[in-house]
């Protein structure tokens, strides 16, 4: 019987590492498929929201709170997209910073209203969280009343946000990913940047998590 | 008397069952409960570097310039790729972390994450992290309160639940609802 058991869990330990070294890595350049960067993306938002898109990137940052969340920049590194696993895809893990990666995924757009910012105040007042103004904090008890604050102050921005704007809403978008491979590269694919030139790395308002 | 053996019957075969399962939830709990003092996912460590400044003029912030750097100030690390996330600074990566290197005086900072062994797998699943997992996860919620329900009414007699399990049952009873008076519902 613990012979069985022991064939059994060999079995199971085998597949797992079989599976772990399935890792989805392509060579660089595939011409087959159609694929668009951060830049193009982030240019003609509305163009592709609620489409299938396969979009190009470095990941500059992944969300150490689970991995539910990760940033993909363009060669430019001041644009950056917010991307989100699917139900089905799992999390992404931290070693992938500063990979370049090949997403494939639906844009969504949330338009932010009024109506949306008191039920989001709502929300948050009853604890919750919302995607439009996920936090990055790791959870310590300072962090969360930093957090509680930082939230607060994007609530008040948002009402700024939606008073300036010329339809009474603005827009959040990210990509819900379906899929995403790791691109081995060899070739340069750094992001250079000329002396003198700006690098104000803080994300677009519109695209903050 | 049959359904007292059902009862004992089930409690024994949900325990072999979620045996695991109940190691993974409970470990992963312990190790998320005190996320103030840890990273329960990965060993993060931290070291300070100090740069010579003439290895970071503008004509020397290219890959093959600071795969050099890497391997003199990071021994052991690949590089990855860098970016400026703004003028003064230099974010490369590794494959462990990255260096993130302020340009004017040099003062770097050398971040390396690593999976925690057996945390790191243990909390992902805690997490959740695929469909078909809160499936499982839902199934073994559902055995927890089948196990915690039949567990009551395995003995008979003083030890049994009209015994000594009436005074330890109301003791996790009284627990929670406790905590819930005091700091949920701020009666006291």
């Amino acid at each position: 019987m613990i012979k069985k058991v022991l064939g059994i869990l060999t079995v199971a330990a085998i597949m797992v590492s079989c599976g772990n070294k399935e890792q989805k890595k392509e060579a660089c350049c595939d011409k087959e498929m159609t694929k668009v960067t951060v830049e193009q993306v982030m240019e003609n938002m509305q163009t592709y929201v609620d489409k299938d898109i396969v979009i190009v990137g470095t990941v500059n940052h992944v969300c150490s709170h689970g991995g539910k969340r990760m940033f993909i920049m363009g060669e430019n590194p001041d644009v950056a997209i917010k991307i989100i696993p699917n139900e089905e895809m799992g999390v992404f893990e931290k070693e992938l910073e500063g990979s370049h990666v090949i997403v494939t995924g639906i844009l969504e757009e949330l338009r932010i209203d009024e109506a949306y910012v008191a039920n989001l105040e709502a929300e948050l007042t009853e604890g919750g969280d919302n995607e439009a103004v996920h936090d990055h904090s790791g959870g310590t008890h300072e962090e969360e009343a930093e957090a509680e604050n930082e939230k607060k102050t994007q609530i008040e921005a948002m009402r700024t946000q939606i008073a300036e704007s010329e339809n009474g809403y603005y827009s959040q978008f990210w990509i819900v990913a379906s899929k995403f491979e790791v691109k081995e590269c060899d070739h340069d694919h750094d992001h250079d940047h000329a002396e003198g030139e700006e690098h104000d790395h803080e994300h677009d308002e519109e695209h903050q998590h | 008397m049959k359904l007292r053996k059902l009862n004992r019957n089930i409690h024994r075969d949900l325990g072999y069952i979620f045996f695991f399962l109940t190691m993974i939830y409970g470990l992963s709990g312990i190790a998320l409960n005190h996320r103030d003092n840890w990273n329960p996912s990965y060993i993060i460590k931290q070291k300070e570097l100090s740069i010579n400044p003439e290895q970071l003029t503008q004509e020397k912030l290219n890959k093959e310039s600071l795969i050099k750097l890497t391997t003199e100030y990071a021994p052991g690390e690949k590089y990855k790729t860098h970016f400026s996330p703004d003028e003064n600074t230099l974010k490369i990566f590794i494959k462990d972390g990255n260096i993130q290197i302020d340009l004017q005086s040099g003062q770097a900072i050398l971040e390396t994450s690593k999976r925690r062994p057996v945390f790191h797998q243990f909390n992902f699943l805690h997490y959740n992290p695929i469909r078909w997992w809160t499936i499982i996860a839902d199934i073994y919620a559902i055995s927890l309160m089948v196990l915690a329900i039949s567990g009551l009414f395995i003995l008979k007699g003083k030890n049994g639940i009209k015994g000594r399990g009436a005074w330890l049952a109301s003791l996790g009873i009284v627990i929670p609802i406790a905590f819930l008076l005091i700091f949920y519902w701020k009666i006291f």
